[in-house]
């Protein structure tokens, strides 16, 4: 099992609000590629996604923990790609509450509060984390 | 490169110890009053002024799901006033959950959202979805830091910055206004209990000045209320007396009448045969006189002795029973039973009944002097009148101790008759002449009946639309002048 | 085959496109696309991969031969999502770089309007491609955000 740190700089570009990318792979092997509006920074090792509708990566996951995770920084021109493991769900906790309040705020300002509901914040440990640029490439450390 | 990193230190250490200074400053700032509208000024100001938080607003709960917006910095059309539903939007799940939020990017994630929305909208799918109010604050805000100004577990609020920055708000940002916000909280809760404290005191002041009038006012009121009753006593103990009166006259008339019928009758039969008695002495004197046997009888002083006593008694019996009948009749007349209620009544005879009726008490002690003018029959109540002429006559005749006069004068002034009676008694004192007239008052002692004649031949009068008045001097008698409508009509 | 209205919309409306594989341990990878086409068969898909992007692209392909393009239009948030069978590599021709430039230019376009960033820096966030790779479409699934997401498009879904 391989874990890294997440540097610094890649925290913001989780909360630009541009969206990510999430390729899974189900069980039988067929991959899944997917725009997500928000990866969440739990800590130096780890990420969250916000698991709200049970869909083909929320399936894909629990059946291969394996997941492929891109942020897009404008900004400086870069993507981030992390290599994650599902590792466990959380229905309380800092996490949960902090994305739980973060939806709620926003559906009940766009009038959708019984349309999104945080059901569970899947917890990622970070594997690998490389940063691809126009003309740079590197990786975070073990 | 260490030079640099000292430098960079040294930096940050002055920016810390500045930002210290100035969270000194706020506190010693919004602790030194209990103004709240300076508070607010204080703390979003200051906000803006060191710290670059340019877009700010302080919403105080006002009950258990709606905040208002009591002050604000940075916004155009200052939205104060406006609220927030607890639960909605930014600030609402702020006050909902009791946490801080630091939240990014607004503007995209609420394009996202409002796209699935539309989507929904499109599916016909709207039902699921609730209607969305206008939000106070910036109408593009893209980075928001929202706290909730707690007092122990206690929510009075929310503390709000946004910005149009996508990101613009640090950890160090964050920590900043939680302190500020922390400060806040207490300051506005003492200042929302000190303002809630001067108005309960202004209430109960105003309610203690209320009640105080309100006392005074009750106690105007008894007092009124006390003198109403009293003057309804009195006139129920009159109205009483009266009854009691007028059932004691009607008994006493019927008694009369009894009376009168049971005594004429012997009465009658004894005046007759005294007269028959002096009619037959005559005839015994006659043949007397015209035999000459009887020659020697006439002369007989035994006879003429005899005779002579007869006579006496005869007269006397004469006039005794004539005075009997006298009174008899003065007193059926007196009582007026056979009389309708309401007539046209000879004062004078009401005035001689009555008289006849005291001779008893003015006999041999008291002159009655009668000054009777050229007087029509007067409309009244005779029965009433004469009532009343007995009691002035009565307490006429007892103001006089040993002997005295009595003058009776009556007369016609226009359309009323005027009937005044005089005594030469003991007078009545000045500080009693306003109260003889009160059922209550008496100088006789507490014997039943008495203290209430005055007031019942006030009363008389009055119900005839007549006056009484009395002028008195102790000393020198006491004068009651009577005034009588002559008709009703009057 | 591909349906009219999907058709239309990877000509006219994408404006960003991600590939995802997967290799022989089912670990998944995600590769940016530079640019998109239809065959004229209308069964096939080309799309063109910068090379910062290609790590373990053909390895996977090679090995199992999964691939799955999805392409959005930012904005409106419409997106499909096209699960394939790899068919080969390609080199690079006019056309795809005529597509390239036409995805490159929307997407500069649409981003300078909903994020603000400049054009340019937009227009050098696509890179030019160096690969293609052409698969036959295998189903189709809607990815927009809402109700319908995760709906298959193609073959349609049988109803139940």
């Amino acid at each position: 099992m391989n874990t890294v740190v997440l540097p610094d700089e890649v925290k913001p570009v989780m909360q630009n609000g541009v969206p990510a990318i999430v390729a899974t792979c189900s069980a039988d092997g067929i991959p899944n590629a997917t725009l997500i509006s928000q990866v969440y920074y739990v800590d130096r090792t780890h990420i969250a996604l916000s698991f709200q509708f049970f869909n083909k990566t929320i399936r894909n996951v629990r059946e291969n923990p394996q997941a492929c995770v891109a942020l897009n920084d404008l900004q400086s021109n870069t993507k981030w790609i992390l290599d994650v493991q599902y590792d466990h769900s959380e229905t309380e906790g800092p996490i949960f509450d902090e994305m739980d309040m973060q939806i709620e705020a926003i559906a009940s300002a766009t009038g959708m509060s019984g349309i999104f509901k945080l059901r569970a914040a899947d917890i990622y440990r970070v594997e690998s984390c490389r940063k691809l640029g126009a003309t740079t490439a590197s990786s975070g450390s073990s | 490169m260490a030079t640099q990193s000292l430098e960079s230190l040294a930096e940050k250490l002055a920016q810390k110890t500045a930002e210290v200074e100035v969270l000194r400053h706020i506190a010693s700032s919004i602790n030194s009053t209990l103004d709240l509208d300076q508070i607010y000024r204080l703390v979003l100001g200051t906000m803006d002024e060191f710290f670059g938080f340019r877009h700010s607003i302080i919403l105080l709960l006002e009950d258990t799901d709606t905040l208002r917006i009591v002050a604000s910095h940075g916004y155009e059309d200052q939205p104060l006033g406006g609220t927030v539903i607890v639960g909605t939007g930014v600030i609402g799940t702020v006050a909902k959950r009791r946490r801080l939020m630091r939240v990014h990017n607004l503007g995209r994630q609420r394009a996202y959202f409002s796209t699935i929305r539309t989507q929904m909208e499109e599916a016909g799918r709207t039902s699921e979805l609730s209607e969305v109010g206008p939000v106070p604050g910036l109408a593009d805000p893209e980075s928001q830091i929202a706290i909730p100004l707690m007092i122990k577990d206690k929510l009075i609020g929310v503390f709000s910055v946004e910005s149009r920055e996508p990101r613009s708000f640090s950890d160090d940002q964050e920590t900043l206004v939680s302190i500020v916000a922390n400060q806040a909280a207490a300051a506005i809760q003492n200042a929302l209990l000190y303002r809630a404290a001067e108005e309960r005191r202004s209430e109960l002041a105003e309610a203690h000045e209320g009640l105080r009038q309100l006392s005074e006012t009750l106690e105007h009121r008894v007092h009124a209320r006390t003198r109403e009753l009293e003057e309804a006593n009195r006139e129920l103990r009159e109205t009483q007396a009266q009854l009691v009166q007028s059932s004691k006259m009607a008994s006493l008339g019927m008694l009369a009448a009894g009376i009168a019928h049971e005594i004429n009758t012997p009465i009658g039969a004894i005046h007759s045969n005294a007269d028959v008695e002096r009619r037959a002495i005559r005839v015994i004197r006659d043949v007397l006189e015209a035999s000459a046997l009887a020659k020697n009888l006439r002369d007989d002083p035994r006879l003429t002795r005899a005779f002579r006593i007869f006579d006496d008694m005869n007269r006397v019996t004469l006039e005794a029973t004539e005075r009997v009948i006298e009174v008899i009749q003065s007193l059926k007349s007196f009582a007026r039973l056979d009389a309708p209620d309401l007539e046209l009544a000879d004062l004078h005879e009401g005035l001689d009944n009555t008289l006849t009726l005291i001779n008893h008490l003015t006999k041999d002690r008291i002159k009655v002097v009668k000054d009777y003018g050229e007087l029509p029959k007067v409309q009244c109540y005779a029965s009433q009148i004469n009532q009343a002429f007995a009691n002035l006559l009565t307490n006429a005749v007892q103001a006089i101790k040993e002997t005295g006069t009595i003058n009776i004068a009556t007369r016609q002034d226009g359309a009323y008759a005027v009937i005044k009676i005089a005594d030469s008694g003991a007078g009545i004192k000045p500080e009693h002449l306003d109260r003889i007239f009160d059922p209550r008052f008496t100088t006789k002692g507490l014997r039943v009946g008495l203290g209430l004649g005055l007031s019942i031949t006030y009363r008389i009068i009055e119900n005839h639309h007549g006056s009484i008045n009395v002028q008195s001097e102790p000393g020198r008698g006491t004068i009651f002048t009577i005034r009588l409508p002559i008709s009703r009509s009057a | 085959m591909i349906p009219g209205k999907i058709l239309a919309f990877l000509e006219d409306k994408g404006t960003v496109g991600v590939s995802g594989t997967r290799d022989r341990n089912l670990v998944p990878h995600i590769h940016y696309v530079s640019g998109w086409s239809v065959e004229p068969d209308r069964r096939a898909i080309r799309c063109s991969i910068a090379e910062p992007y290609t790590d373990h692209l053909m390895s996977s392909l090679d090995d199992n031969g999964q691939f799955s393009l999805t392409i959005e239009q930012i904005g409106s948030h419409e997106t499909y999502q096209f699960k394939g069978d790899y068919i080969g590599s390609a080199s690079l021709t006019d056309s795809d770089l005529a597509a390239h430039e036409r995805s490159r230019e929307r997407f500069a376009k649409v981003v300078n309007q909903v994020f603000g960033f400049p054009e340019d820096i937009c227009r050098a966030y696509i890179l030019r491609p160096s690969v293609v790779v052409r698969f036959t479409v295998r189903e189709i699934f809607l990815q927009t955000p809402g109700p319908g997401a995760g709906q298959r498009l193609f073959p349609p879904e049988e109803k139940q």
